[in-house]
């Protein structure tokens, strides 16, 4: 049996949260690791082992972007912003980010962008 | 930094066409978002703006952290952002009396998104990276405090403020908005010479 990825969810607002599983549980993913600031992520990283993290950029304390130096090539992240300018969007790859995905988001982009990162 | 010059109603068109795309992928019904008012607003009366926003509105703030110094606030009155939460949890309008914590969420994740959607228009158009801080939700008497703040930090500078007047239209509901963006007045002298 095939086994269901585990997907961590990194952003500060519950709303978007819930937004991003909602699609999610759509498309059939459903184990999920929420949690709300850059440093909260580091340590779910490394005490839950998620299969991929879903990284906002703006938070309170930590940003994504520094969580995002801190998980390395630990596990496969995707930046999740509100932020749709160019620049930062390098900035995230060149850190290692393997995708980016602006908010509001579309389904089938957000979906494309975890089956790449996935398969 | 290289002068541009930046057209207000053009500026205002971009950033509505981004506020509707994300209010459609928010709540999965098609939006009607228009400016209906832009404009620059000196600073000095910004102060009387603030002291009349309507006791119990929601006020959404934000800072500027890259770029330029400079906020953002957002006001609506609390009955229109009661609507919005119904409208965005795809319930029946008049449901949401009390705002739990992922209400709260909400109103601040699309107000987040709404002045980001400005923020980003402006920042194509002057060609500057601008970054906002994490929202908050204010009470109308603290956002009087933060400004007032803000004001002093930049009391050796002039500073001016872009006023948008939004009317978001989802199902029938007529949403009412104002968001105001608040810069140097180098940044806003931009506008000027396009007017």
């Amino acid at each position: 049996m095939e086994k269901k990825p585990t997907i961590l969810i990194a952003d500060d607002s519950s709303f978007m949260r819930k937004i991003l599983m909602g699609i999610l549980e759509e498309s059939g993913y459903s184990k999920f690791i929420e949690c709300g600031t850059g440093s909260e992520c580091i340590e779910k990283c490394k005490s839950e082992h998620p299969d991929l993290v879903l990284l906002d950029i703006i938070m309170p304390g930590m940003d994504g972007l520094e969580a995002l130096k801190k998980i390395g090539n630990a596990v496969p992240v995707l930046m999740v912003s509100a932020i749709g300018q160019e620049k930062y969007i390098e900035d995230a790859k060149k850190l290692g980010a393997k995708g980016y995905i602006i908010k509001p988001f579309q389904p089938n982009i957000v979906l494309g962008e975890i089956r790449k990162v996935l398969k | 930094m290289t002068e541009r010059k930046i057209n207000l109603p053009a500026l205002a068109a971009e950033g509505s066409k981004k506020v509707k795309y994300a209010f459609y992928q928010m709540s999965k019904m098609n939006v009607d978002v228009s400016v209906v008012e832009s404009k620059e607003i000196e600073i000095n009366e910004f102060d009387s703006i603030i002291n009349n926003f309507i006791e119990g509105s929601i006020v959404v703030a934000s800072n500027i952290v890259s770029g330029v110094d400079g906020m953002s606030i957002l006001c609506l009155q609390r009955g229109a952002a009661l609507q919005l939460v119904d409208v965005l949890n795809q319930v029946k309008i008049g449901t949401t009396g009390v705002l739990k914590e992922i209400d709260r969420s909400a109103i601040k994740e699309t107000l987040n998104i709404l002045g980001n959607s400005f923020i980003n228009a402006y920042s194509k158009f002057a060609d500057q990276k601008i970054i906002l801080s994490p929202p908050q939700l204010y009470t109308t008497s603290r956002v009087s405090e933060i400004f007032r703040n803000f004001k002093n930090k930049i009391s050796k500078q002039s500073a001016s403020s872009l006023m948008f007047s939004l009317k978001i239209s989802i199902i029938g509901l007529e949403v009412e908005a104002k968001l105001y963006l608040i810069f140097r007045e180098a940044i806003t002298a931009q506008l000027k010479e396009a007017a």
